[in-house]
């Protein structure tokens, strides 16, 4: 941006914005707005293709010679997956006993030493920890003893993150990534580092390919539908957040991500299908409310979207967004325009900053003076 | 926790903020400018609601500039990340008594910049989820 001339100082940086109100992915629509959105899409079938089950989380340490070190490593990496720790530090120990020449044990046990410290961890807190660092030590320890051992290089790669050495970390787990090209954790480890340190695009890709992998885990797909959705990519994150409903139909957060973004596409049927299935599988969560409310209010379903939004209001009155979107919907009627202005207000005391507000109660002195 | 903090959780923390953040795209695209920075700000302080929701840290204050204040300042964030807060923090708002230059990159750049706080704090959520 170039300032042509400089006026006043600026004020808005140091203003507090209270985050005490929060927003759901969806705007209100303008009070003026007709209402009915008459986009009838037609819904999109999913082939009935079989994926398959979704791939341990955690890298194995094991080799390909399934010795007793092999084994005791594999006892190790089932029991991390089940986040039983102090059994697979166990069986970690208990393969280092045997292959005391062997990187895999050393790796397995800092890995349950990074788990255990960092499992409640303040942000920031790891930089000083003691147990990181040792973990780190013990990390290069590993790949002293086998430097092409691609699970040290994803484990250190991961710690070195924790302590704040991102740029150490991009270029030790691009090796673990690259020595393990089919390990989808592996892939998914830069993934996140990538991401975490402002390369969004790069990261995309490992994350891709950690998809491609692990194509039937559902989380993954989920993943990487946000960070679709983080680089303003909706199709894509639709087509994600499809196939993560697919695989967890049973998970209400799931059908809301894929019901969110199919109202940013316009879809509205599919959208409401999918937002209230989250209802019915968690009518609980007041964001899910609001949104299928929305989604009825596009469509033109002014009372249920009034309904929706009292409900997500009875479960959290301090949620500003469904203030807004009930305003904006009683806005339809002049004899409900005093109770949408009340709605406008009690949004503004919860966050007194929400553009929305301001803009609404516009819009709302506008109706009211053409009225008169 | 905060009971303003844990109303959403992580999740709907970052959904809220990409809701935020396609607010913040919509403002640039009709000229907006104060409306767009500050839809960036809140996107990136949204975001970091979510952090904080797994990694709770009383030094990042209640606010969503509060947050991105913050990160700005923390070494041990990566540095792409804390000059985005940067960026974010430092650029102003147009005044209604001068004419500012604005440029759709310098927009862009604003957007970017929102990003990349919001990547680094799905970074932090999902750190907690795997």
């Amino acid at each position: 941006m170039c300032v042509v001339a400089c006026g006043a100082a600026q004020t808005d940086v140091a203003k507090p914005e209270p985050s005490a109100s929060s927003t759901v992915m969806v705007t209100p629509p303008p009070l003026d707005d007709a209402g009915a959105v008459a986009q009838m899409d037609a819904a999109v079938v999913v082939p009935p293709e079989t994926l398959p089950p979704p791939k341990p989380t955690t890298i194995r340490l094991s080799s390909t010679t399934g010795d007793a070190v092999d084994q005791e490593l594999d006892k190790g990496d089932a029991a991390f997956e089940r986040n039983a720790l102090d059994e697979a530090r166990v069986h970690y120990d208990a393969a280092r006993k045997l292959g005391p020449k062997r990187a895999g044990p050393s790796v397995g046990i800092a890995r349950v030493r990074i788990a255990k410290s960092t499992s409640a961890l303040d942000y920031g807190v790891a930089k000083g920890n003691a147990e990181v660092n040792t973990a780190v030590r013990e990390l290069k320890t590993a790949l002293a003893i086998e430097k092409d051992y691609g699970p040290a290089y994803a484990e250190l790669g991961r710690a070195q993150l924790l302590v704040g050495d991102g740029d150490a970390a991009l270029v030790t787990l691009r090796r673990g990534a690259e020595l393990l090209p089919n390990d989808a954790e592996a892939q998914s480890a830069l993934g996140v580092a990538l991401l975490a340190t402002g390369h969004k695009e790069d990261a995309l890709q490992a994350l891709q390919r950690a998809t491609t992998i692990d194509s039937g885990s559902a989380p993954r797909h989920g993943n990487l539908g946000t960070v679709f959705l983080l680089l303003g990519r909706v199709s894509d994150a639709v087509r994600e957040f499809e196939t993560q409903a697919r695989l967890a139909d049973g998970d209400a957060r799931a059908h809301s991500d894929l019901g969110a973004a199919l109202l940013q596409t316009n879809a509205m049927p599919r959208a409401i299908a999918e937002l209230e299935r989250a209802v019915h599988l968690d009518g609980t969560r007041a964001s899910y409310l609001t949104n299928l409310g929305y989604a009825y209010q596009l469509s033109g379903r002014r009372a249920d979207a009034i309904a929706k939004y009292r409900e997500a209001l009875h479960i959290d009155d301090k949620f500003a967004s469904a203030w807004i979107n009930l305003a904006t919907a009683l806005a339809k009627d002049p004899k409900t325009w005093p109770e949408a202005r009340a709605a406008l207000m009690t949004a503004k005391k919860i966050d007194p900053n929400d553009p929305r507000v301001k803009a609404n109660l516009d819009e709302l002195d506008d109706l009211e003076k053409s009225k008169h | 926790m905060s009971d303003w903090l844990t109303r959403l959780t992580a999740d709907e923390w970052i959904s809220a903020a990409l809701g935020e953040l396609r607010r913040a795209e919509e403002s640039y695209a009709r000229s907006d400018a104060r409306g767009g920075l500050a839809g960036c700000k809140r996107a990136a302080g949204m975001a970091l609601n979510a952090a904080l929701r797994v990694e709770p840290n009383d030094t990042w204050g209640r606010s969503y500039v509060d947050h991105v204040v913050a990160l700005s300042k923390d070494a041990s964030a990566p540095e792409a990340v804390r000059a985005a807060c940067t960026l974010l923090l430092e650029t102003r708002p147009p005044n209604s008594d001068v004419l500012s230059l604005r440029s759709k990159a310098g927009d862009a750049k604003l957007i970017e910049a929102a990003r990349d706080v919001m990547a680094h704090a799905y970074w932090v959520v999902k750190k907690h989820a795997s």
